[in-house]
């Protein structure tokens, strides 16, 4: 039987009851061999009365020992309901006095008078129980030997029935013993059940803690911990909820527009009012699209703060050319300049595709408030072990109490006045953080303008 | 009619701003909640197709202190939110009618119409002698058949048709059918009214002038 799949309960009953029962089958043992020892103790004392008072029969007569026992004595001697009863008195010379049948000696025979030794041995095939009590003969120097011999059905019926009044109560007491660890085990583990019954009530929208009170301190702990995982997961799927109703709000108001577009389009009269119409339409077209593709390069990004994410060295000039290519069209459509300049050769330790999109969200996002004719900055330098990333424009900047809230998702600073999906910062800050980095916007220049700076571990630093 | 656009999506605003301006309306537009309040303090409209979201003063505060001010002008809202609760919390701040967003063209037209035709007294259509207005789709007709008018054409006639035996002022006339984009001048009224007294004219209609004040619709057997 494997162990690893046993329940709480058989296990606990495993432990429990194998050893009691182990225990209680030593001390029954125990208990009938002290039992038995007495019992036997008694036997052999009456044994040995009854060999004293044959010895006290021994008379000498003419310097010779006689014995004399009346036929009523030698009747009651061997008188016994159950057993049988032998007798001997012998000399030192091994010769039979007088006795019902030659008993064997005992064993290392002591030649002290008054002495009484107790030995088994077999009479007529039977397991007797004997003794041996040594007394002078009067005759100087002679000793006698008095053997009384026992058969031993008397001792093994007290045995039987020592056994088996000693069992009866013994598996009484297991029985008892069983059906209280049974219970006692089930009333312990009540409050698990307890908790098993009230999840498994529970609709998976439920994430409201367990009841913590009235339940022993080692459950008491895992509830708690329970309960700290479903807060955490309640506080991730609340933020998710949130996401989506706001992504979806997000989306309603281009649909509305491209909606209308079409329509619009609809009605017109003539080719050049079509195309207008349907130059509109294009342009919404691409604003959804690029707001999708933030949506989900923000979902992206968030779902991987929990996940893990494949890191390598990512050269820092590399990268930043790669981005600002990218978007130079943009730029030059706006008649913006945009400049790179970088320090020195650095790397930092990330996610290349993250970072290009962190990178390109920042850059795209200087294009977009910048007016026409502005200038843009891309940069990057090394400072205590990381790399700062650095973007500066100097469009209208965004004012010092909206620029921690501007990096919240969907926030649009009510000055923006260009139409952005309020995605771009929460990109970044939140590529930013998965690097353990920090991106902190300030003014590029006096109180215009807006110089972005993420600051990001460098490769040597994070990655011995 | 002058109705107030307030949306703070560009898009939209110029989308709706076309399509409202198609359909006969002068359309003053804002973006933000703060212009949109103070444009509903300062100038008289028939209609305000407020959106909720709105930078720098929420769409439901703009409603609240309009209706504050005792403003009666219909507000058909536009929101994102397409909750019961948001709903609710539009109307009850003032709302006369909410749209959730997004919604079609021809479904927000229909709606202004109503509201504007509501507060008018809830006609559907007017008449004069044989000269017939549907409100509706703002089509005339004259003894049954469709008569050729443009949208500016059809709003002055619209006014004059209401106040009939009665004087529209002409400043009056001009900011109904103007906008700010477009700010009409009196002289452009005279244009119109020339137009459509030409057009008129078969019919034995005409529009008498008040000089100094403004213009009368009329029958010319009843001169």
């Amino acid at each position: 039987m494997r162990t690893d799949r046993l329940s709480l309960r058989q296990r606990l009953l495993l432990w429990l009851l194998l050893p009691i029962l182990l225990l209680t089958g030593i001390w029954a043992w125990a208990t009938y061999a002290i039992v038995l020892h007495f019992a036997n103790r008694t036997y052999d004392w009456s044994l040995q009365d009854t060999a004293q008072t044959l010895a006290g029969q021994v008379r000498v007569v003419h310097g010779a020992p006689e014995f004399d026992l009346p036929p009523a004595a030698h009747r009651m001697l061997e008188f016994d309901e159950v057993d049988k009863v032998y007798f001997s008195v012998s000399d030192d010379h091994g010769q039979q006095l007088v006795g019902n049948r030659s008993l064997p000696p005992g064993p290392a025979r002591v030649m002290v008078p008054g002495e009484t030794r107790f030995y088994d041995s077999r009479v007529d095939g039977e397991t007797v129980r004997l003794v041996e009590y040594t007394v002078p003969s009067g005759v100087h120097g002679q000793l006698l030997f008095v053997r009384v011999a026992e058969t031993l059905h008397k001792r093994q019926a007290m045995a039987r029935d020592a056994l088996v009044y000693m069992i009866t109560p013994q598996l009484l007491f297991l029985a008892s013993i069983v059906l209280l660890v049974w219970h006692g085990i089930g009333r312990g583990m009540a409050p698990l059940s307890r908790i098993r019954d009230a999840i498994a009530r529970r609709t998976h929208e439920d994430l409201s803690p367990l009841g913590e009170s009235g339940l022993p301190t080692e459950v008491h702990e895992q509830v708690h911990v329970i309960n700290d995982l479903m807060a955490r997961l309640g506080r991730t799927i609340t933020a998710q909820q949130r996401f989506i109703a706001d992504a979806t709000h997000q989306l309603r108001t281009p649909i509305t527009v491209l909606c209308a577009q079409a329509e619009l389009a609809l009605r017109a009269h003539g080719q050049d009012e079509l195309r207008a119409e349907l130059a509109k339409l294009n342009a919404t077209t691409v604003r959804l699209a690029r707001l999708a593709n933030q949506l989900l390069s923000l979902s992206r990004a968030e779902a991987r703060q929990s996940g893990a994410l494949d890191f390598a060295p990512v050269d820092v000039a590399a990268l930043l050319e790669d981005v600002v290519e990218r978007l130079v069209p943009a730029a030059l459509a706006k008649q913006i300049e945009v400049s790179i300049e970088l320090a020195d050769e650095s790397a930092v330790y990330g996610n290349r595709q993250f970072l290009s999109e962190m990178l390109a969200n920042l850059v795209d996002n200087a294009i977009r408030y910048t007016p026409p004719g502005g200038r843009v900055g891309v940069g990057a330098r090394q400072a205590n072990g990381s790399v700062a990333f650095v973007v500066t424009d100097n469009g209208p900047g965004i004012p010092e109490p909206e620029r921690q809230r501007v990096l919240e998702p969907f926030y649009r600073s009510a000055d923006a006045g260009v139409d952005g999906s309020g995605l771009g910062l929460a990109i970044a800050h939140e590529i930013a953080t998965l690097h353990k980095g920090r991106i902190t916007l300030t003014a590029a220049s006096g109180d215009s303008g807006l110089m972005a700076s993420v600051e990001i571990p460098a490769a040597s630093a994070s990655c011995p | 009619m002058r109705v107030l656009l307030v949306e703070d999506d560009d898009a939209l605003r110029d989308t709706l701003l076309q399509a409202l301006r198609q359909a006969g309306y002068g359309v003053d537009h804002v973006a933000d909640g703060r212009a949109a309040d103070s444009a509903l303090a300062t100038g008289t409209y028939d209609l305000a197709v407020l959106d909720l979201g709105l930078p720098r003063l929420d769409g439901i505060e703009v409603l609240r202190r309009a209706r504050a001010r005792q403003d009666r002008t219909p507000v058909l809202v536009l929101s994102a939110r397409d909750g019961i609760d948001e709903r609710v919390l539009g109307l009850r701040a003032g709302a006369d009618d909410y749209l959730t967003k997004p919604f079609a063209l021809r479904e927000l037209e229909a709606r202004v119409d109503a509201l504007i035709r509501r507060a008018a007294g809830g006609l559907t259509r007017l008449s004069y002698g044989p000269l017939e207005l549907d409100l509706s789709n703002r089509a005339v007709t004259i003894e049954g058949k469709p008569l050729d008018l443009t949208v500016r054409e059809i709003a002055i006639l619209e006014a004059l048709i209401k106040r009939v035996g009665k004087v529209v002022v002409k400043t009056r006339l001009a900011q109904q059918i103007g906008d700010w984009a477009s700010e009409v001048g009196t002289n452009t009224i005279e244009v119109y009214i020339h137009r459509l007294r030409k057009k008129l004219k078969p019919y034995d209609l005409s529009v008498r002038t008040i000089h100094g004040l403004g213009y009368m619709l009329e029958a010319c057997s009843e001169n």
